[in-house]
């Protein structure tokens, strides 16, 4: 019993309907009866493995680079990959300005220290979300990385959308999947324009939907609307690579982190409890 | 999940943006959408209670709005608001402030109000989010550069300053010199090799050296380098200067001039074909 709600504690995803925040009013106005009798596992939860939820979820936010994310690229990588180059003058958005270096030759140069430490944050951001189990959503709407996002999201075991957007996938879920869907809880942006050079929906959306994003930002996009924006480039292959390799990396570092404290404090559990 | 109280399934389509123009467009409630985008028609009577609260439906409209929220489960949830409901405020819908009440009649569907964090932190607040969402701790603990609220991106029909400054290295005098002498180098760029050296670059290199030397004097390092290189086995070519007509002949080139000397061609040209032709019928 133990540990069934040990699990329930640490794999939200299988706890109740009722926990989801993100209710359709429909099924909310439907529900109304069952607005005092929604079924909370959070309280049977608070008794027992508070203490283990301390430990293992906020334990890991108390440290500065818990995941160690440092470490997975350097400033000479960045620059290999060519994650520097930006569009010319003229494709310039106003609200790039203070991450580009300069413009070489009309050639628009993106600060890497800059780009250090956005991707670091991002990274870290990304990794905290995995560990908790939280759901990534890969958007990447550019033809030529399409399949390479989704063999990425496929190996880390999240999500990738990278062709369409309908209206109202995150905005009108209850309808286009019924019933009560747990929408993301990060989505990624591996390029934030769609196919016309215009801003991705998602990205909107996600601000609407309360979803942060992590997104990698060209010298033609808008950062405006993206949580932890990645000033880069997102249209040279190298580039693309770089990105991918980096977030597989990441998602799989703290996911297999979360097994590893999941079996330690479950021993710890066992052996205090006999 | 289609057990409306109705019975019916309404579209689940936005009106069309022409009925709309100028008035605020709904937050996306799907099928529960009025058609003039005035607040969704809720299936339950007009005179509905909350079944938890006891309260009245529009009540519980109201306190969604004022809350913020998209969803909401049950105003019974939204406690401590910093505004209750005031009875009676409901009924001056005026124009100016738009027919719905949480969103202003200036901002489009694309403009977002708060950033997701305080939005959400509001949510938490009231108590209509009972639990932080995932990313919330992480949030708080890592908090982004800058928070994430929407700018709308004005277009400036005049010249706007530019703010971000041109790379440009002392080398560049030097290279715009060689380009302009010698076009471009005898040697294509390899990219494929990190520390590859092109053309320009042997010759700027060199220039700096003989520089650095001191012992050529200003004017006549260009050439010196030239020179230099050439000894050592690059090839460089001088950009060879375009046929010009000389000022002489142009003066006599005038239209009448040249279509003589064309026909006279065409004549020279028809007597050879004529001598051609001549021996074959025979």
């Amino acid at each position: 019993m133990a540990g069934q709600q040990l699990l329930r504690a640490v794999i939200p995803r299988l706890s109740c309907v009722g926990l989801l925040e993100r209710v359709s009013p429909r099924a909310a106005l439907l529900s109304t009866r069952l607005c005092g009798t929604v079924p909370v596992p959070a309280e049977t939860q608070q008794e027992d493995p508070s203490v283990i939820n301390e430990k293992l979820i906020t334990g890991p936010l108390k440290q500065p680079d818990y995941f160690n994310v440092k470490e997975l690229f350097s400033l000479n990588d960045l620059f290999q990959a060519r994650v520097h180059l930006g569009h010319k003058k003229g494709c310039r958005h106003r609200f790039m300005e203070p991450y580009i270096y300069g413009c070489r030759l009309d050639q628009d140069i993106i600060d890497l220290d800059q780009t250090m430490d956005h991707l670091e944050l991002a990274l870290n951001f990304t990794a905290h979300i995995a560990y908790r189990n939280g759901i990534i959503l890969f958007v990447c709407r550019n033809r030529q990385f399409g399949h390479m996002v989704e063999l990425v999201a496929k190996d880390c075991g999240e999500y990738a959308h990278t062709r369409y957007w309908q209206g109202g996938l995150l905005t009108n879920s209850h309808i286009i999947y019924g019933g009560s869907v747990r929408l993301p809880d990060l989505l990624i942006f591996l390029s934030t324009l769609s196919n016309v050079f215009e801003p991705h929906v998602a990205i909107r959306d996600a601000a609407k939907m309360n979803i942060p994003t992590v997104g990698v930002v060209d010298t033609n996009c808008n950062p405006s609307l993206i949580t932890y924006p990645i000033p880069g480039n997102d249209d040279s292959p190298s580039a693309m690579e770089l990105y991918c390799k980096l977030f597989k990396m990441t998602i799989t570092r703290a996911k297999r982190k979360r097994k590893q404290m999941e079996a330690l404090y479950k021993l710890q559990n066992q052996a205090s409890s006999n | 999940m289609s057990s409306l109280a109705d019975g019916g399934r309404k579209p689940a389509r936005p009106p069309p943006a022409a009925q709309v123009s100028r008035t605020p467009r709904c937050p996306p409630y799907g099928d529960l959408r009025g058609t003039k985008g005035e607040p969704p028609e809720l299936p339950l009577a007009a005179a509905a209670t909350c079944e938890a609260c006891g309260k009245d439906e529009r009540e519980m409209r109201w306190a969604r709005a004022r809350a913020g929220a998209w969803f909401v489960q049950c105003h019974a949830d939204v406690q401590g608001t910093w505004r209750e409901h005031v009875p009676g405020v409901e009924q001056q819908e005026d124009q100016s402030q738009g027919s719905h009440p949480c969103r202003p009649s200036w901002l489009a569907e694309d403009e977002i109000t708060a950033a997701v964090f305080s939005r959400t932190t509001n949510l938490l607040r009231s108590g209509i989010l009972r639990k932080p969402p995932v990313w919330y701790e992480v949030y708080v603990a890592f908090p982004p550069r800058r928070e994430p609220l929407y700018r709308p991106s004005r277009r400036f029909f005049r010249q706007v300053k530019d703010v971000v400054p041109d790379i440009v290295y002392p080398e560049d005098t030097i290279r715009a010199k060689f380009y302009e002498v010698y076009g471009s180098g005898s040697r294509p760029f390899q990219l494929q090799q990190t520390n590859f050296k092109s053309c320009c670059q042997r010759f700027v290199e060199e220039y700096n050296e003989l520089k650095k030397e001191g012992e050529i004097k200003e004017e006549n390092l260009f050439e010196e380098t030239g020179k230099l290189l050439l000894a050592k086995g690059m090839i460089l070519r001088r950009k060879t200067a375009v046929n010009v007509i000389p000022a002489e002949t142009a003066f006599t080139m005038t239209l009448p001039n040249m279509l003589k000397e064309q026909v006279h061609e065409e004549q020279q040209l028809e007597s050879t074909e004529g001598q051609k032709e001549n021996p074959l019928p025979s």
